[in-house]
């Protein structure tokens, strides 16, 4: 037992120390900050958030939501533009984690986690000026966003889910309300309880492969050329699909970005 | 910021935990919140990546003539919203049936006609139509 502790001690120092080019660090911090800029733009000058009033109390000040989205406007700009970029991603992470404690979407939270992991990145400086970097900020992204596919896909492992009935649901609904052109087919296979039982499925073998590709990542460093081409095409399937069927993208936007980045060595 | 502890195990040690701990324990609440793989659905538990596997049932609602709702006339709950990513959905068809009757109250006249389709659970769909004098 003893022995076993002297080894993992003695091979998480020997992990904590391993370094790596902070390229892909530097690439995420641009496209995390660029995505989600362009998300807070447009929710405070439309105020999309704000029309939650309309119809429910909001749980806090108007003036409180807005002075928040307007101090991450102004942290995700010297994100992007690489001012202490640890200091700023610490900021955009309190600041969107105590959004999110109001406004509980998963996409905030998803936020909060990666802001949280670039803020002990050293994601500074450009893309062609790189350096060497500590590895497990890294590694740290990667397993965390395996951590997200295989939780959420042990979650849809029910029956709702797996009968098709929760697609069916958000299928005909995203037909009738989308301006996004659907064709005959299409509309006539989301019709169907099957139809959606089978897409169901498939989200569920993708999603958990994409977990298991990420997790076998740490697993064998020697194929790591391969699973980064497969998490890649389950990435961009999932999320593709996604946007085009179920009006979601900007989460989906930067999950690709930190798969595509992080999983290329 | 965390620049010279970010070489410390200790502090990665500690900030695995602070980033692992929530996302571990939102996850074995689903359990204890009564989710069964195959056998029974999961609940909303904030941070534990619960995304598309909750139970929903979607509708679209419109009224004729539009109602003023906010600073908006709205012929429909879909035109509230941006189209893309910003659409307002709710889970339940009681949500919007309460956002029918406040779009008839604040905005509505007694002739004013309100249209709820409905997208159930196990493939059904629901429709409902009625004047807002049946809800003011």
């Amino acid at each position: 037992m003893t022995n076993f502790f002297v080894t993992s001690l003695s091979s998480f120092k020997r992990w904590s120390i391993k370094t790596t080019s902070n390229k892909s660090l530097i690439y995420f911090r641009i496209v995390f900050a660029s995505i989600w800029l362009i998300y807070d733009l447009i929710d405070v000058s439309t105020s999309e958030t704000l029309k939650i009033s309309w119809f429910y109390h909001l749980p806090v000040p108007a003036n409180f939501t807005i002075g928040l989205q307007i101090f991450l406007i102004t942290l995700e700009i010297g994100l992007l533009l690489g001012w202490y970029p640890r200091t700023l991603a610490f900021g955009v992470f309190l600041a969107r984690a105590s959004f999110a404690y109001f406004f509980t979407l998963n996409d905030f939270f998803y936020f909060s986690a990666a802001a949280l992991l670039l803020s002990v990145s050293d994601s500074g400086g450009l893309p062609k000026k790189t350096k060497q970097v500590l590895a497990w900020p890294r590694d740290l992204f990667i397993l965390q966003t395996g951590w997200i596919y295989f939780a959420s896909s042990l979650l849809k492992l029910n029956p709702a889910f797996l009968s098709g009935s929760d697609l069916f649901v958000r299928h005909n609904y995203e037909i009738s309300v989308l301006p996004i052109y659907y064709p005959e087919f299409y509309r006539s296979f989301v019709s169907t309880l099957w139809g959606n039982s089978i897409l169901s499925g498939f989200a569920v073998v993708m999603e958990m492969s994409l977990a298991l590709t990420l997790f076998s990542w740490f697993l064998f460093p020697t194929q790591r050329k391969k699973l980064h081409c497969l998490a890649l095409i389950l990435v961009i399937g999932i999320h593709g699909y996604a946007a085009y069927a179920f009006n979601v993208f900007f989460f989906g936007a930067s999950m690709i970005a930190q798969v595509g980045f992080f999983s290329k060595e | 910021m965390f620049k010279n502890l970010d070489h410390s195990p200790l502090f990665i040690f500690l900030f695995i935990l602070f980033l692992a701990v929530p996302q571990l324990y939102a996850f074995a609440m689903q359990f204890a919140e009564g989710f069964v793989p195959f056998k029974n659905e999961p609940a909303r538990v904030h941070l534990s990546w619960d995304m598309f596997s909750t139970k929903i049932e979607r509708c679209t609602l419109t009224w004729s003539p539009p109602v003023t709702l906010g600073a908006e006339k709205l012929s429909s709950l879909r035109d509230a919203s941006l189209p893309l990513e910003w659409d307002l959905t709710f889970d339940h068809p009681a949500d919007y049936k309460y956002i029918a009757d406040m779009g008839c109250h604040l905005g509505g006249t007694p002739s004013t006609k309100v249209k709820l389709k409905c997208f159930l659970q196990q493939g059904k769909i629901f429709n409902d139509e009625f004047l807002c004098n049946q809800s003011l």
